[in-house]
């Protein structure tokens, strides 16, 4: 059992631990490990005391995981959802399926640390390879989705009149759908 | 006597219908582009192929019933994504995927490499004694092997255009 004070990330740990099912299974963190660097805790942060029990049932690519996620403060929802995702195991979508990899977790949770400012959360979905895909729904006709291989983002913004395509590192990536005129990163269905 | 079930024959407005995972489900009946990616090869498996069923060979609720049984150990809805040959034809077409339809056949093919033309699509009936749910409509999108690698989240984002059906 390890026993948590700290400020930023933790605050947001205490709101899995609220009600999220999944929530009783997380590891242990140590301080070290979790812990924001000075320059990212906003002076407005309150503090948290918290403890965090050892479990076993998380998924080990989350568990791996544990410090990106925490240091990218995404919503109890997403994390929801990546826990599912992370869930299924070798051979869930038939021969040749694969889990989720912590790799394309990694890759992803390192991208919405550089768009979070920008964007709304996206809804995410696991391919047959182990791969995560993000998206970004606004209609039918008008979506971004990004598949976030080991070290590449495979990503499209289709419009009706424009279809935006490529991929390349997060780094090339973020500024090309920050900047880009539609706000694909702010799209969702109300 | 059973009656005789016929094959399907892929012409250009028969209906193919994907079956999506709840990992691939998002808000609001849409389909996640990772619902038209294929799992990785496998020595049963070496060349993926995109798994739907036809509906010229079963019925929907057929079709329906066998995901159910299969996925979801017979509970709740099913989600189906339902396209006829040309929508898949003309997203593969657009992702540089060679397709044509071989009037001495009466198939449609694909270019796999310079030399080889195969089936584009193809039928593989999961009937087998040794399995528990079978299913005559089970048929391949096989031109999915010639994407190249950007090309396959290409293809996969124009397969999502519309909403799943929940059945």
């Amino acid at each position: 059992m390890a026993l948590i004070t700290t400020t930023h990330g933790i605050s947001t740990l205490r709101d899995f631990a609220a009600d999220t099912p999944v929530a009783a299974s997380m590891p242990a963190l140590s301080v070290s490990s979790t812990m924001p660097s000075s320059g990212t805790v906003s002076e407005n942060t309150v503090p948290v005391r918290t403890t965090v029990s050892p479990r076993t049932a998380l998924p080990s690519s989350i568990g791996v995981s544990w410090g990106t996620i925490i240091q990218s403060a995404i919503s109890r929802t997403l994390f929801n959802r990546l826990v599912r995702l992370a869930s299924a195991p070798d051979g869930w979508h038939g021969p040749g399926s694969r889990a989720l990899r912590q790799t394309s977790i990694s890759n992803f949770l390192e991208f919405w640390k550089l768009i979070r400012a920008d964007a709304v959360e996206p809804e995410l979905a696991l391919a047959p390879d182990g791969i995560l895909y993000a998206e970004w729904v606004r209609s039918p006709n008008q979506r971004l989705d990004a598949k976030f291989s080991d070290n590449k983002i495979f990503y499209g913004v289709i419009t009706p009149r424009s279809v935006l395509e490529g991929a390349d590192t997060r780094d090339v990536v973020a500024p090309i759908l920050k900047s880009h005129a539609l706000k694909p990163l702010q799209w969702h269905r109300s | 006597m059973a009656p005789k079930l016929s094959a399907p024959t892929f012409g250009q407005k028969s209906v193919l219908i994907r079956y999506v995972f709840p990992e691939q489900r998002l808000a609001k009946n849409f389909p996640s582009a990772a619902a038209f990616q294929t799992e990785l090869p496998t020595t049963e498996k070496p060349k993926p192929y995109l798994s739907v069923n036809s509906t010229e060979a079963e019925k929907v609720g057929v079709i329906a019933e066998y995901h159910r049984n299969l996925f979801q150990g017979g509970k709740g809805r099913v989600a189906h994504c339902e396209h006829t040959v040309r929508q898949y034809n003309e997203a593969g077409i657009k992702c540089d995927v060679d397709i044509s339809f071989d009037r001495e056949s009466a198939k449609w093919e694909f270019r796999l490499s310079a030399t080889s033309k195969e089936d584009a699509y193809r039928h593989i009936p999961n009937m087998e004694s040794d399995k528990q749910f079978k299913s005559w409509s089970h048929s391949g999108v096989q031109f999915v092997q010639a994407l190249a690698e950007h090309n396959k989240s290409k293809f996969a984002r124009r397969m999502v255009k519309q909403k799943f059906h929940l059945r």
